[in-house]
């Protein structure tokens, strides 16, 4: 209260300058004028007497300064001349203030730009109440208790037995067609259990939300509607709480709108569309089947800690109850948020945090030096003012605050390009990262742009403005207008170039390393041809059944016969998009191992040719024709990796095995593996199954399935017909998700790829700026020995010894940059390591090759003062001095 | 301005502004003159230096300021103590008390 009280007083007496001196004169005036009368009073004339009474009174204007300095004006006032002084001689000299600011806005924009990416991501905190209690909870699995999935009878008994959670939620993703006045589309959901929206203790932002106890999965079909969906699908319509929409032909009472920012989950890359009540399904329910997330909030007072220890408890406790379905499972807590983030980007944006702080030490470094330069001619300025009294540190003060000018205006500048920036950033960044919404420049990046800017005014301006103001005054003065420089500062400047060039060397391996990994990545073999596929997915109502006859064999052919389709063919899963939907399976005529230990193969649904059209090698055997699968599945095709672990050796044709309890497949046919799961991990054992036998327990599968077509020219362009030929065959079908297989791929590596990119730039901006500064310094030091290289030459020296004796300089400082550099990046690109996929930290190709990129830009750099030099006309040299 | 008039030992001032604000508002001359009257003219405030406490003071929150009139009715800047700075009239009162009370101690025990 108190230092508000006082806070507020200061501004008003700042605010209200003219009136605080007015004030002051008044009552100084007063005050001589009642001594002055006392005085009369005592006897003296009334000249005497105001004489006495203005001595006592001290200098009038010596004590004024004392009570401004009390208010603390002086200070505002000094800051204020010094502010102005800046601005003139940063006027005064536009070419070095152009440069800096244009190295303080590289170096600070970038930093912005990356803080502002890592503050959507990591910083700006979740939009619910009290987000720090809100906890993701996972089953553990396997060897290494991978995180993973809850069973549904799992999930009641921790509801039921733990005591730590205000509420436990239990969810699972998916989607639904919304047929909405004739136009159908693939809408994506999230099925909950009543209580989720009192776990988030979310708002709506029209009607109600989900409430238990009234709204019970079963009872009523209710849907919660997100605000975006709302406002682009029925026009924000308020009437649309208390109607009736279609999901999956099936009516749904919508009872509210969710605001956007309350999302759930949040960080939703394409954002969720609804929420819906989770029925039971008996089929799935059982302790052995995991797909569901489960989040919960924990009590006050109850700490993460308290809550793992208590679910761990309970999940031994099942696993001694279920030893078939539970033994070696256990739990995992995690924040809601990491559990959405991630490790891998959460390390990535903070190494690229870490670099992009680099570049900015390089443009520090940078002005330094041009600071030096300017230091050195401004000697005598500086020489000329102490003389005539400036304190030094009046003088240092005035330098720095000159720097923190020149810094605040490159962050000005470094806003405006982060700004643009970003724009360029964002749609690469909403591929690759988790984020909301856009990705704002907020109070945090205000903050933290300021702090940058303070950083670095100080960080380049301190050693100048230290060594401007130890001029020795008598020496400058004598030596006249001669601008020199100590091999000192010589020494320091030299120093800052050497700095700049390591630091960039360990920019350049480090994004040299990324672009290696990228490469080995993207250069995987898929196990399938990308080249002229489109993919695009069709959701197919539970009402249209049988689906194959009735929906998928006739869109099929209608897709064959279109101009330039080469193959059409359907697959539950596009490679590479998605996988991990898997099953246990044995093999017939061996021993049968307990559950746990049974092997897992991904598990699909394909039409024929789907190989075909993918350009997936059929191995042995045949493939899919249209009646396998009509009378019950009782066939399979298997991947090479599946005959490679239990038939190493053998003919697998004609083989049988049993998925899903009684489902008895014999093996027809082996094909190429493909790598499901990502291009960066290995192939996985598959088992596909023929699309016609979809009316079985398998047929889930091909609720949303994806047509592959294989054509001729260009993939893009079969779009349209693709759309007509699903609208003919059923117009309340959506057809959504359309993708080239290559799109398809690089999407997949959109998170290396941005990672690349930007530390890719850093180090661009990195190499410019040294190389800037290489340039900077060795042309001063060109400058500096005109004269000698005046004399040389009159004496015979030829242009070619000068380039050399020049060269020489910039050369030596280029080794020595690029020495310690490789040392520095020698110790730090072991922090890279998880993000190489398996390159080596110390690829010594990659060292030898930026190493010889930076010694050619540097060589460059200094090869130009050079030139310059070698062009002295001796005779106009030696007159200069 | 006799030779006999003791000069203020440092930080006393800002206790003797206070004791003298806290019988009343007062203008700055006012608060000189007090002192000096009650001090039996043993103190002379060094005008130069009473203005700059008066502010530090304010500026502390011991002692409010506005505009009024002065017994001759001319305007003048009257100061007045506010709860806080009577809050620190007593301690520093107190603190006082003991400084004054240990130096007399001293002072006879030879």
């Amino acid at each position: 209260m108190a230092l508000l009280r006082k806070a507020s007083r200061r501004l008003r007496t700042l605010s209200h300058r003219d009136r605080f001196e007015r004030d002051l004169e008044e009552e100084m005036r007063f005050h001589v004028d009642m001594q002055t009368e006392k005085h009369i009073q005592e006897g003296m004339t009334p000249k005497e007497a105001r004489a006495l009474a203005e001595r006592e009174l001290g200098s009038a204007d010596r004590f004024k300064d004392e009570v401004r300095d009390v208010r603390g004006i002086t200070w505002l006032d000094d800051l204020r001349r010094d502010v102005r002084f800046g601005l003139r001689s940063l006027r005064r000299s536009p070419g070095f203030t152009v440069v800096a600011l244009l190295c303080l806005a590289l170096g600070i924009g970038a930093n912005a730009a990356l803080f502002s990416v890592l503050n959507a991501v990591l910083l700006r905190p979740l939009s619910f109440p009290e987000p720090e209690r809100l906890v993701r909870v996972y089953e553990t699995w396997g060897d290494k208790q991978l995180p993973g999935s809850v069973s549904v009878p799992n999930y009641r008994d921790w509801a039921e037995q733990s005591t730590v959670f205000e509420a436990l939620t239990a969810w699972v993703g998916g989607s639904r067609n919304l047929q909405e006045a004739g136009n159908a589309e693939r809408i994506r959901t999230v099925e909950a259990t009543p209580n989720l929206f009192q776990m988030l203790r979310a708002r709506p932002l029209r009607g109600r939300l989900f409430s238990p106890g009234q709204d019970e999965p079963g009872r009523s079909q209710v849907v919660v509607i997100g605000e975006t969906l709302w406002r682009r699908r029925f026009g924000a319509d308020p009437a649309l709480v208390g109607r009736t929409i279609q999901l999956d032909g099936n009516p749904y009472l919508v009872i509210g709108i969710l605001p956007a920012e309350l999302s759930f989950p949040p960080l939703s890359r394409e954002g969720i569309d609804a929420w819906l009540l989770r029925l039971p399904n008996p089929r799935i329910d059982s302790r052995g089947s995991h797909f569901l997330a489960v989040t919960g909030r924990l009590k006050p007072g109850a700490s993460r800690g308290q809550a793992f220890a208590q679910l761990k408890q309970i999940a031994a406790r099942l696993a001694k109850t279920y030893p078939d379905q539970q033994a070696g499972r256990s739990v995992k807590l995690m924040g809601l948020r990491e559990s959405i983030v991630g490790e891998t980007p959460r390390k990535a944006l903070l190494i690229l945090l870490a670099a992009v702080f680099l570049v900015l030490l390089i443009a520090c470094a940078n002005v330094a030096n041009l600071l030096l330069a300017r230091a050195a001619v401004r000697q005598r300025e500086m020489a000329v003012r102490l003389a005539l009294g400036a304190g030094r540190s009046r003088l240092v003060r005035q330098l720095l605050v000159e720097s923190l000018v020149l810094a605040l205006g490159g962050a000005l500048l470094g806003l405006l390009l982060a700004r643009w920036a970003l724009a360029a950033l964002t749609p690469l960044v909403r591929v690759a990262l988790p984020v909301s919404g856009g990705i704002p420049l907020d109070g945090r990046v205000f903050l933290f742009l300021l702090a940058v800017a303070a950083f670095s005014g100080i960080a380049f301006g301190l050693v100048p403005a230290l060594q401007a103001a130890r001029g020795d005054v008598r020496e400058s003065l004598v030596e006249g207008g001669r601008t020199t420089s100590g091999g000192r500062q010589q020494r320091f400047r030299s120093g800052l170039v050497v700095a700049e060039i390591a630091l960039s060397l360990v920019l350049l391996v480090g994004a040299g390393l990324l672009l290696r990994g990228f490469l080995k990545v993207s250069g995987t073999e898929p196990g399938f041809v990308s080249r002229g596929v489109l993919t695009a997915h069709v959701a197919v109502p539970a009402t249209t059944r049988p689906v194959v006859p009735r929906f998928f064999r006739p869109l099929l052919d209608k897709v064959r016969a279109l101009p330039g389709v080469r193959a059409a063919a359907l697959i539950s899963m596009i490679p590479v998009q998605e996988a991990w939907t898997n099953a246990s399976y044995t093999v017939e005529g061996r021993p049968e191992p307990p559950l746990p230990q049974q092997p897992m193969a991904e598990i699909r649904m394909a039409s024929p040719s789907f190989f075909n059209a993918l350009g997936i090698p059929l191995l042995r055997g045949r493939d899919f024709t249209e009646r396998d699968g009509e009378k019950g599945i009782n066939v399979a095709i298997v991947n090479e990796v599946l005959v490679r672990q239990q038939f190493p050796g053998e003919n697998p044709l004609g083989r049988r095995i049993r998925m899903g309890g009684d489902m008895k497949l014999e093996i027809i046919g082996v094909v190429g593996a493909v790598h499901q799961a990502g291009l960066d991990q290995e192939p996985l054992a598959e088992v596909y199954l023929p699309y016609a036998g979809a009316e079985g327990d398998y047929g889930e599968l091909l609720t949303d399935a994806a047509l592959v077509v294989k054509t001729a020219g260009s993939p893009g362009a079969l779009a349209p017909d693709l759309r007509r030929a699903v609208r003919a065959v059923d117009p309340g079908v959506p057809l959504y998700k359309m993708l080239t297989m290559e799109q398809v791929i690089s999407d997949s590596l959109a998170s290396r790829r941005l990672n690349l990119w930007l530390l890719a730039l850093f180090a661009g901006i990195a190499l410019a700026l040294s190389a800037a500064g290489l340039y900077g310094v060795i042309s001063y030091l060109v400058a500096q020995r005109t004269r000698e290289i005046g004399m040389r030459m009159a004496l015979g020296a030829q242009a070619r010894d000068v380039i050399r004796l020049v060269m020489r300089q910039g050369s030596r400082l280029t080794l020595v940059g690029i020495a310690v550099g490789a040392a520095g990046a020698l110790a730090l690109t072991r922090g890279l390591e998880s993000l190489l996929d398996g390159v080596s930290a110390h690829d010594p190709l990659t060292f030898l090759s930026i190493a010889i990129l930076l010694a050619a830009v540097a060589l460059f750099a200094s090869w130009l003062p050079a030139r310059r030099a070698a062009r002295v006309q001796p005779i106009v040299a030696i007159r200069n001095e | 301005m006799s030779q006999s008039t003791t000069d203020l030992l440092q930080g006393t001032l800002d206790l003797l502004i206070l004791k003298t604000l806290s019988l009343g508002p007062n203008h700055g001359w006012g608060v000189a003159q007090r002192i000096q009257q009650v001090s039996r003219n043993l103190l002379q405030v060094n005008q130069g230096s009473l203005y700059p406490a008066l502010h530090r003071l304010e500026e502390q929150g011991w002692i409010d300021s506005e505009w009024g009139v002065s017994d001759n009715n001319r305007r003048a800047k009257l100061y007045r103590l506010t709860d806080v700075g009577r809050e620190q009239l007593e301690r520093k009162t107190e603190v006082w008390r003991q400084y004054a009370q240990a130096v007399r101690w001293i002072l006879q025990s030879a």
